[in-house]
């Protein structure tokens, strides 16, 4: 249904970007000197052109960039066209994109060295029908991330596959107007998440095999803060198994084997119709960001929903790594109930309650089960500590969020 | 009189660098044709392009620098606060990277590797580097890049090789970035207050300048940034003006590097932004297990350091302009932090 609204309107523009040059076609194949030629086309490119990349295994020793508007770059297929940085030896991502409207579409870029395609302060990026991959399996030494756009608005990620990243197979951060649909993250630390970005839709894709499926996290310390508005629906997020293999010190380190949904801080958060199981850990989780000195962090994850999802068997085998872990055996032991609330609140919503508003409302997901670790009394009172599980306490009438509508700038 | 003396002057000092050059679109294919210099192989600069140096330089795998101001007659370059000079339009930066091998104690040979430009342009400036060829002969324009591998005598006398880089028109633009427009980042008044050795007489550059009608002035209340080279100065002042000039233009809340959060411009005060116990983000494989940018006195549990010290593309810091690691700098932020106090973790 999008898609049908987004290609005319796409090539209106780029017909009238270049109303000055003919649009051109400029056709690259596999051959010698693949760096420099390809470097220079798209160096060279006149807003308006697309860059057709012919089905083959293209190797690189040095990451690519492009820095021109509407640009269309596509290949033959993302199995057919390949973009190889087995021999990388410079360049901290395979792809840099720091233009507006830009189509990447049909083309796979695999084993870089550090992040697979980073697009960074665009307006218009549309990744479509798009591959990144390790592929050695999961491994510490895979690069970061994936697909990574960032501090970018008018997100589109549609019908990709992210396999291998050591952090995020797909993942947004400080950005907004962004759709995530119809893709596929397996073997990734973080399947794909959403960090301190606001409007996002993530639909129709598949999480699994990833240490953690979808997360939708709020971090301090960065220019862009407080995520919020953001729908998950229609989601699987299945058998997440793969052990956690980030490096120390990032955040997604922190992420036991077998979650399915994390929430973090956050604010406005919808989560819906999706299919959540097999993570041995638990399904679904809604925590407060950690302490920070931060004084615009909101740590407190505020408005989240959660309606009509189907959970399978989760819970079973929790991951004792990480922070998170620890807590849920030490508390609850081994039978994770498939939502999961840390209880954490601000010291007075303790003594006066929380704001109806922002409440957790929890409707209709069958016959889930629920906790709430009320982690704040375990540590103070662990005596008086009764974590509470009756999920009939936290329901309510659900307020839908908007659509994501994607704005095309001129 | 004296009025058309010195409208002759000029004229005839500037009369034969290629203004137009400077300012086409269409770019010219070769260095020569801007006419900056006498003798080109040389680099013997024509009246009117002046060579200056900067305190605290930009490190690039140990190549030597050669740098060149110019400025159109009758045009000057205004100060701006904690900033490069705000050049006229038909300005050239004009930078050269060499290498110089000892093949014996009387013979020194330097190559010429390439001739980047910072032109300024009526709306913008503009990024260009010319490649030298084998023959020395001339620079030609490349946009996309080259790899050049070549070899050096490095302090100690050793012969060393590097695999060097010519950035792509997009990496100049990845540190010369600011917002969505192309700045200098050598030319700030701080880094040019120091004496230079000109042909005829050793003196102040920014006197010079200002003597020249390059620019109409400065504040003498400009503070000059350390040597970072220079053990007689504080230490902190070392660290800070080598990771400003090295850092400092991606990691600023203008820069490529804004999304990290990490602000390393020398104007930055704030522990936190600075790097004091701060978290990394997207760092990946990046922050090598550790868990802060700065450790204060434990310089081994401080990423900043770590990606300092590596050469693989997916941890080195800066990302790009560097495949080889500068040793005193690494002894100097080791120094920094092994020194710095703050609350132990």
């Amino acid at each position: 249904m999008f898609t049908m609204r987004v290609y005319p309107v796409i090539s209106l523009i780029l017909l009238f970007a270049c109303s000055s040059l003919p649009a051109e076609q400029i056709y690259i194949s596999p051959e010698k000197n693949i760096q420099e030629k390809l470097q220079e086309t798209l160096i060279l490119a006149q807003p308006g052109d697309e860059i057709i990349l012919a089905a083959g295994i293209y190797e690189f020793t040095d990451g690519l960039s492009l820095d021109v508007d509407n640009i269309k770059l596509s290949g033959a297929g993302h199995e057919k066209t390949i973009l190889s940085f087995t021999g990388q030896i410079t360049g901290a991502q395979g792809l840099l994109v720091t233009s507006d409207n830009v189509v990447l579409k049909d083309f796979a870029i695999e084993d870089t060295k550090g992040d697979g395609i980073k697009v960074k302060g665009s307006n218009g990026i549309y990744f479509l029908n798009i591959r990144t991959e390790w592929t050695g399996g999961p491994k510490a030494t895979n690069g970061a991330y994936g697909l990574y756009p960032v501090e970018s608005k008018n997100v589109l990620i549609d019908g990709c596959i992210a396999i291998g990243a050591s952090d995020a197979g797909i993942y947004v951060g400080q950005s907004e107007n962004i759709v995530v649909r119809n893709s596929r993250a397996e073997y990734n630390v973080a399947g794909i998440e959403i960090e301190n970005s606001n409007h996002a839709d993530v639909y129709n894709n598949l999480a699994t095999h990833n240490t953690g499926g979808i997360l939708i996290f709020d971090l301090p310390y960065l220019p862009k803060q407080g995520g919020h508005t953001i729908r998950v629906f229609g989601n699987q997020s299945i058998q997440n198994d793969t052990p956690n293999f980030a490096p120390e010190g990032n955040i997604v380190g922190e992420v036991p084997m077998g979650s399915g949904v994390i929430v973090m801080a956050s604010e406005n958060i919808e989560i819906f119709n999706n299919e959540i199981g097999d993570n041995a850990t638990v399904n679904l989780a809604v925590v407060a960001g950690e302490d920070s000195d931060d004084p615009n962090y909101q740590k407190f994850p505020k408005r989240i929903q959660i309606h009509d999802n189907r959970f399978g068997p989760g819970g079973f085998d929790p991951d004792e790594r990480g922070d998170l872990g620890p807590i849920l055996v030490e508390i609850v032991s081994t039978n994770i109930p498939d939502i999961m609330w840390d209880g954490v609140l601000p010291f007075w919503q303790y003594l006066f309650g929380q704001p109806t508003d922002e409440k957790l409302v929890i409707d209709g997901n069958g016959d889930a089960t629920f906790i709430n670790l009320d982690a704040f009394w375990y540590v103070v009172l662990p005596y008086f500590h009764q974590p509470e599980t009756d999920i009939n306490d936290f329901s309510g009438n659900i307020s839908p969020l908007p659509a994501v509508k994607l704005v095309f700038p001129d | 009189m004296l009025f058309f003396a010195a409208l002759f002057t000029f004229s005839d000092t500037h009369s034969s660098v290629n203004d137009e050059a400077i300012l086409s679109e269409k770019f010219p294919i070769k260095l020569s044709t801007y006419g900056f210099f006498d003798n080109l192989a040389q680099q013997q600069p024509k009246l009117g392009v002046l060579p200056y140096n900067l305190i605290t330089v930009l490190f690039s795998d140990y190549a030597d620098k050669d740098r060149f101001v110019y400025v159109p007659s009758a045009k000057k370059a205004h100060y701006v606060e904690d900033s490069v000079f705000d050049f006229p339009v038909g300005t050239a930066l004009i930078k050269t990277f060499s290498y110089s091998q000892r093949i014996s104690d009387s013979d020194v040979v330097k190559e010429l590797i390439e001739t980047r430009l910072l032109l300024r342009k009526i709306d913008r400036w503009e990024t260009l580097a010319y490649v030298w060829n084998e023959e020395q002969t001339e620079a030609y324009l490349k946009v996309g890049g080259k790899t050049v591998n070549t070899h050096f005598t490095d302090s100690t006398g050793q012969n060393r090789t590097v695999r060097y880089r010519v950035p792509n028109k997009n990496q100049c633009k990845e540190c010369h970035a600011s917002g969505d427009s192309i700045v200098p980042i050598g030319p700030k008044p701080r880094n040019l207050d120091k004496d230079y050795d000109y042909p005829k007489q050793t003196m102040n550059q920014l006197v010079k300048w200002s003597q020249m009608s390059i620019i109409d002035g400065y504040p003498k209340s400009v503070e000059p940034v350390a040597d970072f080279t220079d053990l007689s100065k504080d230490i902190e002042a070392r660290a800070r003006a080598y990771l400003a000039i090295n850092c400092g233009h991606c990691h600023s809340p203008k820069g490529s590097a804004s999304s990290t959060g990490l602000y390393l411009n020398y104007s930055e005060q704030r522990p936190k932004q600075l790097g004091i116990l701060k978290p990394p983000v997207a760092a990946g494989r990046g922050s090598g297990g550790l868990n802060y940018s700065i450790v204060p006195g434990d310089p081994d549990a401080s990423i900043l350091l770590f990606r300092m010290i590596s050469d693989d593309p997916a941890i080195m810091m800066p990302e790009s302009g560097r495949s080889m690691v500068h040793q005193e700098a690494v002894a100097l932020i080791y120094d920094w932090i092994e020194r710095m106090e703050g609350e132990a973790r």
